[in-house]
C-alpha cells in the first residue's frame, strides 16, 4: 500500500514539474500601442501644411501596433505589418515620421540568458544586423505603483546613451514583477518584470494586452551574418558624416 | 477733395498692411520640396541625423509626386 502511494506521489510530482517546464517554454505575446507627445509644440506659428503633415502622422502612429513575443529565454519585438494603405508615398512619410518619434529598431531579439541582443536596422537601403550586450539603463526602482492590465506595476527611472545623436535619454518605465521576465518593448529591458509602459521624449509606449500563443516560435537570425557592436559604431560614425552633408 | 481722397487712400493702405501677418507672407515664399522637407524635420527634431534622414527623403519624394505640399 505504502509503495503504491509513493509511486502515485512520485508520478504527481513528476507531472507537475513537467507542466511547469512546458509552461515556462510557452510563448506569450504582448501588444503595445504608442501615443506621440510633444510633437506639435515646435510647430506652433508655423505653416499649416507642416502642422497638417504632423497631425496625420500622429494619427497614423496611434493606429499602429507593436508585438513583443517572449518566453523564458528570448524575446522578439517588431512593428505589426500595416495592411491596406493605398498610397505608398504617404505610407513612407508616416512610417519614417513615426520612426523618428520612437527611434525603435526595425526588429529586436533579446537573448535573456546571455544578456545580449540582436537588432536589425536599415540605413540607406542596406539592412544591418548587429549583436551587442544589453543596454545598461542604470534603473532606479521607485515606490510609485499603478494598475496596468489588471496587474500591479512599479515605476523605474533610467537613462541610456543614444549613439546616433550622442545624447543621454531619460526614460520612465513601468514593469510588472508578477511576470518575472526581464524584457520589454524595443531595447527596454533589465527590470525584474515585464516592462509594460515606457515614457520617452516624444512617445509613450503602452501594453494593451497579453495573450498566450501556442504556435509562434521566436526564430533568431543567422549568427554568422551578424555585425559586432564596435563595427556598428564605426559604421555610425561614417554614416553620420554622410548625413551632415545633407 | 484731393485731401479727402489722399486720407482715404492712406487709411486703406494702412489697414490692408496692418492686417498682413507672417502667415500671409509665407504664401510668397513657397519652398522647394527638399527645402520644405528639410525645414520640417529640423523644426521637429532640431537637426538632421541618421535617425531622421529617411524622413527628409520620404517627404521630398511625396512632395515631388504631388502627394504633399509645403506651401
Amino acid at each position: 500500500m505504502f509503495y503504491k502511494v509513493k509511486t502515485i506521489f512520485t508520478f504527481c510530482v513528476f507531472y507537475v514539474c513537467l507542466c511547469f517546464c512546458a509552461n515556462a517554454q510557452n510563448t506569450h505575446k504582448v501588444t503595445y500601442k504608442i501615443q506621440p507627445i510633444n510633437i506639435m509644440e515646435p510647430l506652433e506659428g508655423q505653416r499649416k501644411s507642416y502642422q497638417d503633415i504632423m497631425r496625420k502622422s500622429i494619427e497614423y502612429a496611434e493606429n499602429l501596433e507593436y508585438i513583443l513575443l517572449f518566453n523564458q529565454k528570448k524575446s522578439h519585438f517588431s512593428q505589426k505589418k500595416v495592411l491596406q494603405f493605398d498610397n505608398s508615398y504617404m505610407k513612407d512619410v508616416h512610417e519614417s515620421t513615426v520612426k523618428s518619434f520612437t527611434n525603435f529598431y526595425d526588429e529586436i531579439f533579446l537573448l535573456i540568458e546571455e544578456d545580449s541582443l540582436i537588432f536589425k536596422r536599415n540605413f540607406f537601403n542596406i539592412n544591418y544586423q548587429v549583436k551587442r550586450d544589453n543596454y545598461d539603463f542604470d534603473w532606479e526602482i521607485e515606490n510609485d505603483t499603478k494598475t496596468i492590465l489588471n496587474l500591479k506595476a512599479y515605476m523605474a527611472n533610467g537613462k541610456y546613451h543614444d549613439l546616433i545623436t550622442d545624447k543621454s535619454i531619460d526614460i520612465e518605465a513601468w514593469f510588472i514583477p508578477s511576470i518575472p521576465i526581464k524584457t520589454g518593448p524595443d531595447i527596454f529591458s533589465g527590470l525584474p518584470g515585464l516592462i509594460v509602459e515606457v515614457h520617452l521624449p516624444k512617445v509613450i509606449i503602452k501594453a494593451i494586452k497579453i495573450d498566450e500563443v501556442t504556435n509562434d516560435s521566436i526564430k533568431l537570425p543567422d549568427q554568422e551574418v551578424l555585425m559586432n557592436y564596435s563595427e556598428y559604431k564605426s559604421l555610425i560614425m561614417r554614416l553620420n558624416k554622410k548625413v551632415k552633408e545633407f | 477733395m484731393k485731401k479727402v481722397f489722399s486720407i482715404i487712400a492712406l487709411s486703406a493702405m494702412t489697414l490692408s498692411l496692418s492686417s498682413f501677418t507672417n502667415q500671409d507672407l509665407l504664401i510668397f515664399e513657397a519652398p522647394t520640396c527638399f527645402e520644405g522637407a528639410r525645414a520640417l524635420v529640423i523644426m521637429t527634431d532640431g537637426q538632421i541625423n541618421l535617425s531622421n534622414h529617411r524622413r527628409v527623403l520620404a517627404y521630398t519624394r511625396a512632395c515631388e509626386a504631388g502627394e504633399l505640399t509645403f506651401n
